[in-house]
């Protein structure tokens, strides 16, 4: 797989040049958001106060080679401040943060319209990164807010210990198309405690075990639309989505007659996980960054090889306390989840030895089967 | 009642006018003109009294029944009613004055050939100038008007109540403490007040059915364009009759479909020949049968079906059914026609079934603790989606294979309660869809999929909890930001209204830029969107994002 630079923001055709208020000026019908929704080029951030922590998300667009050899176009958001690859393509650059740190995600420049949407944070609409609530951005912006979130804000700065957990990030202008093209990455808050506690006064796991698997698919024919498609007024097909590649975080399952192969398995070391039997457990914060029902299952439940804790979801520990009276689920074998949820899953080897999970993609109507994705736990 | 109101007020102020005062000298030609001109200027404040009314009146007497709330409720009317009156008056002695053209009071034109008229031999207040005059004026003729439109509103809620309509709500509104919540909304289906009460207070005649056709819509015409449509989903609990109808809707772009759906005929309002989808609302209180009559005026058959609750079986065509059947248990229901599902319900024959506990509290299910789930307001959303080839199939009356239906449906509309992207996600032109209140006042949302495919409703703002799936407490309360809602599926989700605590300042400082005023201006702030994350929900006919499954809840600052 290969990455191929290009910093002209797009290779996509222009569409409405955006800045002071022009929008997507393609429209005339009175109906449609656009026609008020402001765009605006650099605006401010109402009440700003020092971060903790910044992000500056750059937008990109690279090719990516598919697992059949076929090139297709990604875009998506480029960390230059804590960035620690070269070139970020699948997904986009993760976002780590700290219950209470004041963060800062400036998104810049963006040339065309885009915005960033904090996925399961809760957050005032100027921060929301909806376009047609709030506005988008042609230059940049910088979308702040304080992670952790407690039933209600607390009093006099100081840190909320609720809510570490597994978000996301995404862009929310023409989301249907902007999603699929990537442009989106991963959102952890991680408790006070640091990396190795699931959440505060939460279980703990091994940090160097620790998995984030966004489970994407990929319609190569959505990859070559237009920037704006969607928004035009034309049929654009956005309705009708056939996925060919499947991925966990970037790293996708091999193909085998033009679908994906089921008997292949991703063992990558960054997806793949092992645990020490008796020792912490494994952590897997898992999302559906598809546009499909997913069925994932761990078969090494069914065998006795592994134990699987939910303890969390979208970001909100199963803690059992008020307002939450959520309580860890024992995973009995499978869990069927639909787009942009999120489940942490706590592993647990009971003993020695290899054992599958898969990631059934399965069609939104019809349930078909479209593709799978192998990785595996292994005891040690 | 709000017409009934407006003109009988104006047609007494004429009489005392007339009679007692000897103000107006008019040929019968100018005050029939002056009758439905004075009328129709007063029909926006009736309008607001009736409901203004109804609301304080509810307040008052929110755990009463329907005579209880006759008086009360009159009063409430006919009070407001005078208050707004008083300008008004004052604005119509202007108005007068104009039109009469002579710069004097009392003077009023005609219809064209009948001439003026010059008011004559009126004094003291009728003829009275200035400001506190004005006033005076104003405030005696809404002394004379008040114990009119009480009288008015007593006999109209009274006849309401004496044509069948139960003016006492399935569940009565209840205070979580003592009396710092607000308990009922009318407008919001909110408990207390009704959909159906507000549709028989506010409505009468042409306004009645305006509010009462459901989201895609329709009405006598049989055809309607999207954007026309009323805005509500009428409420029903008693003396219901549903009909099955088809006829022509036209989508967000205008492209017009063939539907299946429902008209209603309940308390005194007769839509029969409408074409809704989703149908009515139908609710109930838990322990309560539950009777309609369902006829078919389709061209095949069709059956009325809740799953586990009731079936009908085949109903022919121009058969009338009657049904009944004993509530479920509280929670969310899909009523749909049962044949060849899930073709039928997809394609209009939907709607929903509410079970109200039957203590008549406040929360979704009687074993949820009415501490953490009592809800303020509650709001039904059916999810539903459209792919016009098979609608083109059964206007044409060619079957249609369920299997294959689900193997190649390839949906272009996506709807919520009948409609689509900016028409659900404004509260003019979808009042009971975009849930609205403010602070710490928690929603119940009945989120329902009448469709074929998986959605998964995303929550920006707040997180919610599914209290109930398919009428069952899960085995753990979760805290989500998304939901996975199968085809059939019904989750009522808690939403709590909590200060979003993310937000390092809610709401965010204003001032600054001309850019921050303008948003502040456009009073952006505590709105959020829902959507469905199966992204390909969010476009109409291809395109035309976002034009599809989504809708704005609105935190009211």
């Amino acid at each position: 797989m290969s990455g191929k630079r290009d910093d002209e923001s797009g290779g996509d055709d222009d569409h409405g040049s955006g800045g002071g208020g022009g929008g997507h000026e393609d429209f005339t019908n009175p109906l449609f958001f656009w026609e008020t929704t402001p765009v605006e080029g650099s605006p401010e951030t109402p009440g700003k106060v020092a971060p903790d922590k910044e992000f500056e998300m750059n937008f990109f667009n690279r090719d990516l080679e598919m697992p059949d050899g076929r090139e297709v176009e990604f875009w998506g958001f480029e960390d230059r401040i804590n960035r620690a690859e070269e070139d970020v393509i699948r997904p986009s650059s993760l976002i780590r943060v700290t219950e209470g740190d004041i963060v800062h995600v400036t998104l810049k420049p963006s040339k065309r319209q885009h915005t960033i949407h904090l996925h399961g944070i809760e957050i005032d609409t100027h921060n929301d990164g909806v376009g047609h609530t709030s506005f988008e951005v042609t230059g940049s912006y910088t979308y702040q807010f304080r992670a952790g979130a407690p039933f209600r804000p607390m009093e006099g700065g100081q840190r909320q210990t609720r809510g570490a957990g597994t978000y996301l990030y995404h862009c929310h202008v023409n989301t249907t198309l902007h999603f699929q093209m990537g442009m989106y990455g991963g959102l952890i808050i991680d408790p006070i405690e640091g990396p190795g506690t699931a959440f505060h006064k939460g279980p703990r796991y091994e940090p160097e075990q620790e998995r984030a698997w966004g489970c994407g698919d990929v319609d190569p024919v959505w990859h070559e639309l237009d920037h704006a498609a969607g928004m035009k007024g034309g049929d654009a097909g956005l309705n009708d989505f056939n996925p060919v590649y499947f991925d966990i975080t970037g790293k996708f399952q091999p193909m085998k007659y033009g679908r994906t192969d089921p008997d292949a398995v991703i063992e990558d070391p960054t997806i793949a996980a092992e645990g020490d039997v008796g020792g912490l457990p494994i952590l897997v914060r898992y999302a559906n960054t598809s546009y499909t029902r997913q069925r994932v299952t761990f078969h090494g439940i069914a065998d006795g090889s592994l134990a699987v804790e939910i303890i969390a979801s979208d970001g909100r520990p199963f803690d059992n306390m008020a307002p939450n009276f959520a309580t860890p689920i024992q995973l009995d074998g499978s869990i069927d989840v639909a787009t942009a949820e999120r489940y942490d899953f706590m592993v647990t080897p009971l003993r020695k030895g290899t054992s599958l999970v898969t990631i059934e993609n399965l069609h939104w109507i019809s349930g078909e089967r479209l593709g799978v994705v192998n990785t595996t736990v292994t005891g040690r | 009642m709000t017409v009934v109101l407006a003109f009988g007020v104006v047609a007494w102020a004429q009489w005392v006018h007339a009679s007692a005062l000897g103000a107006h000298h008019e040929s019968s030609g100018g005050r029939l003109f002056h009758w439905v001109r004075d009328g129709s200027l007063t029909l926006l404040p009736a309008f607001l009294a009736v409901g203004g009314g109804i609301r304080t009146a509810a307040r008052l007497v929110s755990r009463r029944g329907a005579k209880e709330a006759l008086v009360p409720s009159s009063l409430a009317i006919a009070a407001l009613f005078g208050v707004l009156l008083v300008p008004l008056v004052a604005a119509h002695s202007a108005v007068d004055g104009l039109l009469g053209g002579d710069g004097g009071l009392g003077t009023i034109r005609s219809p064209p050939g009948a001439g003026y008229i010059a008011a004559g031999g009126s004094g003291g207040l009728e003829s009275a100038t200035g400001f506190w005059g004005q006033l005076g004026h104003g405030a005696r003729d809404a002394l004379v008007a008040t114990p009119v439109a009480l009288v008015l509103m007593l006999v109209t809620l009274s006849v309401i109540a004496w044509r069948g309509l139960d003016l006492q709500a399935p569940a009565r509104a209840s205070t979580r403490t003592s009396s710092s919540v607000s308990t009922v909304v009318p407008g919001v289906a909110t408990s207390g007040l009704t959909k159906r009460e507000l549709l028989t207070y506010s409505g009468g005649g042409a306004a009645a059915l305006a509010l009462s056709s459901t989201g895609l819509i329709v009405l006598s015409t049989r055809q309607a364009h999207a954007a026309e449509a009323g805005p509500t989903t009428p409420w029903l609990s008693e003396n219901i009759e549903l009909f099955m109808n088809d006829g022509i809707i036209n989508m967000i772009e205008d492209t017009p479909v063939y539907f299946w759906g429902w008209g209603f005929r309940s308390g005194g309002v007769d839509e029969s020949e409408a074409l809704n989808t989703p149908g009515p609302v139908l609710w109930t209180n838990h322990g309560e049968t539950v009777t309609l009559d369902v006829t078919n005026n389709l061209a095949e058959d069709h059956s009325f079906f809740i799953e586990g609750v009731v079936d009908t079986g085949a109903i022919a065509p121009g058969e009338t059914r009657e049904v009944s059947f004993p509530s479920p248990g509280a929670g969310t229901y899909l009523y749909q026609d049962g044949l060849n599902r899930p073709v039928n319900r997809t394609l209009g024959l939907n709607g929903v079934l509410i079970v109200m506990p039957a203590d008549g509290s406040l929360v979704a299910h009687p074993d949820l603790d009415p501490e953490h789930w009592t809800f303020v307001t509650q709001w039904v959303w059916i999810f539903n989606e459209i792919d016009p080839a098979y609608n083109a199939r059964a206007q044409a009356g060619l079957p249609i294979d369920a299997d294959e239906f689900v193997q190649n449906f390839l949906p272009r509309y996506f709807t919520l309660n009948g409609r689509m992207g900016s028409l659900a996600s404004h509260e003019e032109t979808a009042p009971e869809i975009v849930v609205r209140d403010t602070v710490d006042n928690p929603a119940l949302i009945r989120v329902v999929n009448a469709g074929v495919a998986m959605h998964a409703p995303h929550y920006h703002g707040n997180h919610v909890f599914p209290l109930l799936h398919n009428a069952v407490i899960p085995d753990t309360i979760m805290w989500k930001d998304t939901l996975r809602l199968m085809p059939e599926d019904r989750i009522d989700v808690f939403l709590p209204y909590t200060i979003p605590p993310n937000a390092v300042h809610f709401p965010p400082p204003e001032e600054g830029s001309a850019f921050l005023r303008e948003l502040h201006e456009r009073e952006m702030e505590g709105r959020w969107p829902m959507h469905c994350h199966v992204e390909m929900s969010q476009v109409a006919a291809g395109g035309l994002y976002p034009q599809g499954l989504l809708t704005d809840w609105k935190m009211e600052l």
